[in-house]
């Protein structure tokens, strides 16, 4: 959508006029997040792929798509329980409910029946731990982040990001894992990394929170601290995201890609905390935010990669 | 519940002739049979897999 589109949207979504057309099928995939799915599925294939053992592939197949559908399930009861401050926010103005392409009621509907059909699915199917996993994860993301913390506190994500950082430990556990160090750790990875990207974003998109009430750490503690958080949150998910390597998850091909992107986070993230004035204060928070995903991409992509290689060869 | 506070549901479908709402209702029925259809073969797939060799482990 256009920047006069989107304008447009948000003008007409602050005084609540906008005309609900028929949805069509791009519509309902939209309020999955198609963006956020991408990572879940690759971060839950992962840890399919690390985890011990021999899930048959169909079965690998059917849990992947439960998680990535259970994923896109949270997106689409967040956009129903959100509507309200997307349709003000520039970012979110062009989502299907405030662009009147759907119903806040069919988004709720399409977001209840794909979270049940996901969990019971992968619990059916596959096995319960992964299936309960994914529930409290839906569970999470919906209740705690959306609905509580969120319009709360300035920690909404830091707290919230846990569910985002859940679906290698569901991979890990449909491929019959369990929970294991190896498992926590890709959790942690993910969970220190949300501050970073989502702080990032915050800064430059920092007067559409405001506008809204929602208290993202640079709304209510400033971009100064926030940009110092986020240097510390870097500073720790550096040496976490190497870790794989040394109990055996990575090899030296994850090693090596760690070592040299965590020293590319780092760049970023010192240039986003010491530019902070004007323009180029934003662009360097926006090249910090666009890096941390591509980060993020490579490490689980060179992991899911490695192990491959290693099944493969086995 | 403070969240959808502002979007009603009753609004009025408008702005698209009866020949394009029905083009979109049709592609919304025909992706409903898909993916209905998609979660019977899956589930067909997955218990024959999950029996394996199971299946012909059986008193005749």
């Amino acid at each position: 959508m256009s920047q006069a589109g989107a304008e447009t949207n948000v003008e007409a979504g602050l005084s609540g006029a906008a005309a609900i057309n028929e949805p069509t099928v791009g519509d309902f995939l939209q309020l999955m997040k198609p963006r956020v799915m991408s990572l879940v599925v690759l971060t839950a294939m992962t840890g399919i792929v690390a985890a011990p053992g021999n899930i048959h592939p169909l079965l690998g197949a059917i849990a992947i798509l439960c998680i990535a559908v259970g994923a896109g399930a949270s997106g689409a009861l967040n956009m129903w329980y959100d509507a309200d401050i997307d349709a003000k926010m520039q970012r979110t103005a062009a989502r299907p409910i405030p662009r009147g392409r759907v119903t806040a009621d069919e988004a709720l509907t399409f977001g209840v029946f794909l979270s049940f059909a996901s969990v019971l699915m992968l619990g059916l199917l596959v096995n319960w731990l992964a299936g309960a996993l994914l529930a409290f994860t839906i569970g999470f993301y919906i209740f705690v982040y959306t609905m509580w913390l969120k319009r709360r506190t300035p920690q909404n994500i830091v707290i919230g990001g846990a569910a985002g950082a859940f679906p290698p430990m569901v991979g890990w556990a449909a491929a019959g894992g369990g929970i294991s160090i190896e498992s926590v750790l890709m959790f942690l990875i993910i969970f220190v990394w949300t501050p970073p990207h989502f702080w990032a974003l915050a800064l430059y998109r920092s007067r559409d929170y405001e506008r809204v009430g929602v208290p993202m750490l640079p709304v209510v503690a400033g971009p100064e601290e926030t940009r110092r958080q986020i240097l510390i949150y870097s500073v720790i998910l550096v040496p976490l995201a190497v870790a794989p390597y040394f109990i055996g998850l990575g090899g030296l091909a994850y090693l090596v890609t760690s070592v040299i992107l965590g020293a590319g986070f780092l760049y970023y993230a010192v240039r986003c905390r010491s530019i902070t004035e004007g323009r180029e204060g934003d662009t360097a928070a926006k090249q910090l935010f666009g890096f941390s995903i591509l980060y993020l991409f490579a490490l689980f992509g060179v992991l899911l990669a490695e192990h491959t290689v290693w099944r493969l060869l086995a | 519940m403070t969240g959808v506070q502002g979007v009603t549901d009753s609004k009025p479908r408008e702005g698209l002739d009866a020949a394009e709402r029905d083009r979109r209702q049709r592609m919304r029925s025909i992706a409903i049979a898909v993916v209905l259809v998609m979660m019977v073969v899956v589930f067909y797939l997955a218990t024959i897999v999950r029996l394996g060799s199971n299946v012909l482990n059986r008193s005749l």
